[in-house]
C-alpha cells in the first residue's frame, strides 16, 4: 500500500510512537522506588569495573548491562533517575533506529506497527523503567534478527558484522537472550542451507566471531552454571506455571486480555501462513521470505521458552517467565509484518487505534504500580521523621539487605536476628517485619525488657512489611 | 478521486451488533473491573467450631457489586469435612436478605476459598455476614481470624463469636468486587469491537468484490 506522503513526513509519523512511549517512560521514572533485583543492581555499580565483572560472575548474570550502567554513572553521576534512563535508551533505539531498518525493509506501515507494538505488548513498560538488563536484551536480540533478515536478503558483510556484534552483546547481557540468538543464528543457518549455501561461509565466520568474542566469559558463564545447578531460587515449573507465563505477558488487569492479546497473534500466525503459501505463488513480492522472517520471529521466544523448559527438567529449574522478555521485540516484529501485509487502511487505523487504547490501559497500570501501589514515600516519611539518633532500623529478611541497602547505611540498620535485646545501646529499634521470620511475640520481648507497638502497614515497592515501634519497658 | 463501493447487506448487521457491542460495555456495563480487599495480617487465630455457634463478621462495603466472598476455615485436621457451610448476609436491622452454601468438602484447609455469592448491596451501609455450618459429621469446622488493627481489611468492624465480640479481631476475609470500568478500560474495549467491526466489513466487502469478479 503506498502513500503520498514526502519521506519527511514519513520520518515524523516513525517518530511519533518512539515520542509518544518516551514520554510514558519518563513519566514513570519520578519515584524512588526499587525491588531486589534493582537493589543488586545499585549495589553493584558502587564497585569498579573488574569489581562489577567479579560481582556479576558470582551471581547469574552476565555483566554487559552493568557495564554500560556503569559507564553512564561515570560520566552521568549515580541517580536513580539516570538509571532508568539507561533502561529506557535501548528501547528508544529500538523505536527509532530498529524501526528505521524496518521501514526501509518492510515499509512505514510495519515500522510503525513495529514501534507501537513493542510499546504496548503489555509486559514491555514495566521493564523498559526498571534498573534491570531486559530493555537492552530486547534491543540486542532485535537487533540481530534485523540483521540477520538484512544479512540473508543481501548477503552484506556489514549485515554480518551487525549480526556478530549483536550476538555477542545479547549473549554478555542475559543468558536467554544468549538462547534466543543462538536461535536465531540456527534459523539463519537453516535459511541460507535452504536458498543460498554459498553464503554459508560468511555464517560460519560469524559464529566463530561471536564466540572468539563472548570466549573471555566462558569460564565466568561455566562456574555460573555450576552454582545454579547447585542452589537457584527457581521453583519447579509444572503446567500451572507454564499456563500463567501468558498472564505475567500480556494480562493488563482487566478480563480477558490476555485472551485478546493471544488472538491477536494467532491472526497473525494465520496470515503469516498464509504470506508464506500466497508468497510462494507470487515469489517477486518477496511475500514468503518476509512470511517466513515473521514466522521465524515468533518462533525464536517459543523454542526459547522450550529450551527454558526442559533444561529446567534436566538440570534444575532455572527459567521464569521473565527470561522471554528478551524476545519482545521479535514477537512486535512478527505481528507488525503479519498484520501490515493484509490490513487494509480502514483495519490498519482501527488496529493502530485499539493498540493506543491498550497502550493508555497499560500505561495506566503502570502509573499506579509506580506511584500507588508502593508505600515507599510513605515509608521513608514515617523513618526520617521518627527513627532518632540512637535509634535503629531492624530488618528481618536478609535477602532484602540490596533494597534496605539503597535506603539507610549500615550504621542505621541492621539484620534483627543480629540484635541482642540483652546488651545494646539502641533507644529505639523499628523493626520491618515481613512475612518471611516470625513477629516477635510480646511475652518474648518482655522477657528481654522490651515492648513492641504496631505503627502501621508500609513497604518499598514489591516488598510489603508491618513497622513495629519496639521499646524498652519503663518501670 | 475513487469511489467507495456499496456496501454489501451483512454490513448493517456487523454495524448493529458493533453498536449492541459498544452498549453493553458503556453505559450498560457488562464488562466489569475486579478488585480484591483483604487482610495484610499474616498469623491466624482460631474462634470455636461454627457448628452450633455462628462467627459473624460485621462489614462495610467499598462498593455495590461483591462477587464472591472468601473465607478461611480450620478443618480439625480433617475432622470437619463433612457438610455445608452457610454464609448468611444480614443488613444493619440483622434482616437476612440471601443465605449462600458452600460444600466444606470443597474448602481449602486453612487458606481463603473464594465463595460466589453476587451480591448487590450498597457501598458505605453496614451488613454482617454470619458463618454457620449444617450437616456437619463429627466436628465443625473454625474460622481463622487475623488482628484487625492496621490490618484491615477496611470493611472489617467488629468481629463476634456467637454474641461476644473478640477484641481486635477481624475474620480472614477476602472480598472480590466488580467495579465499573474506566474511561481508558472502556475505549480499550470499544476500540476491540470497532477493529473487530472494520475488519469483518473488509473481509465482506472482499468476498463481494471476488464474487462480482467470478
Amino acid at each position: 500500500m503506498r502513500y503520498n506522503l514526502s519521506k519527511k513526513q514519513q520520518t515524523v509519523l516513525l517518530a511519533m510512537p518512539a515520542l509518544l512511549f518516551l514520554l510514558c517512560y519518563l513519566s514513570l521514572c519520578f519515584n524512588n522506588n526499587i525491588w531486589t533485583d534493582e537493589g543488586f543492581t545499585i549495589e553493584l555499580l558502587k564497585e569498579d569495573f573488574a569489581g562489577i565483572i567479579r560481582g556479576t560472575a558470582s551471581d547469574v548474570h552476565p555483566p554487559l548491562y552493568y557495564l554500560i550502567a556503569k559507564c553512564a554513572t561515570l560520566v552521568f553521576g549515580d541517580g536513580l533517575f539516570l538509571l532508568k534512563l539507561v533502561s529506557i535508551l535501548p528501547m528508544v533505539l529500538c523505536m527509532t533506529v530498529g524501526a528505521g531498518i524496518v521501514w526501509k525493509r518492510f515499509g512505514l506501515r510495519e515500522a510503525v506497527l513495529f514501534s507501537v507494538f513493542l510499546g504496548v505488548i503489555p509486559c514491555t513498560m514495566e521493564y523498559a523503567v526498571q534498573v534491570r538488563m531486559y530493555s537492552w536484551a530486547i534491543f540486542f536480540v532485535t537487533f540481530m534478527a534485523l540483521w540477520a533478515y538484512e544479512a540473508y536478503l543481501e548477503g552484506k558483510w556489514r549485515y554480518y558484522a551487525g549480526i556478530i556484534l549483536a550476538s555477542a552483546a545479547a549473549a554478555y547481557t542475559h543468558y536467554f537472550a544468549f538462547v534466543s540468538v543462538i536461535l536465531v543464528y540456527g534459523f539463519l543457518f537453516l535459511a541460507l542451507a535452504a536458498a543460498k549455501r554459498r553464503e554459508l561461509g560468511k555464517w560460519l565466520l560469524s559464529v566463530g566471531a561471536s564466540l572468539l568474542l563472548y570466549a573471555p566469559w566462558i569460564p565466568y558463564m561455566r562456574l555460573q552454571i555450576k552454582g545454579v545447578s547447585r542452589n537457584y531460587w527457581i521453583e519447579e515449573i509444572t503446567g500451572e506455571t507454564v499456563k500463567e507465563f501468558f498472564p505475567f505477558l500480556f494480562d493488563m488487569g482487566i478480563p480477558g486480555t490476555t485472551l485478546i492479546w493471544l488472538s491477536l497473534l494467532a491472526v497473525s500466525l494465520l496470515l503469516a501462513v498464509r504470506m508464506i503459501v500466497s508468497g510462494q505463488r507470487d515469489m517477486a513480492q518477496q511475500g514468503r521470505a518476509r512470511g517466513i522472517f515473521a514466522l521465524l520471529c515468533l518462533l525464536t521466544p517459543v523454542f526459547t521458552a522450550v529450551t527454558g523448559i526442559v533444561a529446567s527438567a534436566l538440570i534444575r529449574p532455572v527459567f521464569i517467565v521473565r527470561y522471554l522478555l528478551p524476545c519482545m521485540g521479535l514477537l512486535a516484529l512478527f505481528a507488525a509484518i503479519t498484520l501490515a501485509a493484509y490490513a487494509g487502511k480502514a483495519v490498519y487505523a482501527a488496529l493502530l487505534f485499539f493498540l493506543l487504547c491498550a497502550g493508555g490501559v497499560d500505561y495506566g497500570q503502570s502509573i499506579y504500580r509506580e506511584y500507588e501501589w508502593t508505600h515507599t514515600k510513605e515509608t521513608e516519611e514515617f523513618l526520617a521523621a521518627n527513627v532518632g539518633e540512637h535509634d535503629i532500623i531492624a530488618y528481618n529478611y536478609e535477602s532484602y539487605k540490596f533494597i534496605y541497602d539503597y535506603y539507610w547505611s549500615d550504621d542505621q540498620k541492621i539484620l534483627w536476628q543480629e540484635v541482642n535485646l540483652d546488651d545494646n545501646d539502641y533507644d529505639t529499634i523499628w523493626l520491618l517485619d515481613t512475612i518471611y521470620w516470625p513477629t516477635p511475640t510480646d511475652p518474648y520481648l518482655a522477657e528481654h525488657g522490651w515492648q513492641k507497638e504496631f505503627m502501621g502497614n508500609y513497604g518499598i515497592e514489591h516488598n510489603d512489611f508491618k513497622i513495629y515501634k519496639i521499646e524498652r519497658i519503663s518501670h | 478521486m475513487k469511489k467507495c463501493g456499496k456496501w454489501p447487506p451483512g454490513a448493517w448487521l456487523i454495524l448493529a451488533c458493533m453498536a449492541v457491542l459498544w452498549l453493553l460495555v458503556w453505559p450498560v456495563g457488562v464488562i466489569k473491573d475486579e478488585l480484591i480487599s483483604r487482610t495484610a495480617a499474616d498469623y491466624s487465630m482460631n474462634t470455636g467450631p461454627v457448628g452450633e455457634v455462628a462467627a459473624i463478621q460485621e462489614f462495610v462495603p467499598q462498593y455495590a457489586h461483591i462477587r464472591s466472598v472468601g473465607v478461611d476455615v480450620g478443618k480439625m485436621d480433617g475432622a470437619a469435612d463433612q457438610g455445608t457451610l452457610y454464609l448468611h448476609f444480614y443488613d444493619e436491622n440483622l434482616q437476612e436478605f440471601a443465605k449462600i452454601p458452600q460444600d466444606i468438602g470443597e474448602m481449602k484447609d486453612g487458606e481463603l476459598t473464594d465463595i460466589p455469592v453476587n451480591l448487590k448491596l450498597e457501598a458505605g451501609r453496614r451488613y454482617y455476614v454470619g458463618i454457620l455450618c449444617e450437616g456437619y459429621g463429627e466436628a465443625a469446622p473454625v474460622v481463622h481470624y487475623r488482628s484487625l488493627s492496621g490490618n484491615g481489611p477496611v470493611e472489617n468492624l467488629h468481629f463476634y463469636y456467637g454474641p461476644n465480640v473478640i477484641a481486635d479481631a477481624s475474620a480472614n476475609i477476602r472480598f472480590l468486587y466488580r467495579i465499573p470500568l474506566t474511561v481508558s478500560q472502556i475505549l480499550f474495549y470499544d476500540s476491540l469491537i470497532l477493529l473487530a467491526g472494520v475488519w469483518a466489513i473488509t473481509m465482506l466487502k472482499k468476498a463481494g468484490q471476488q464474487e462480482r469478479k467470478e
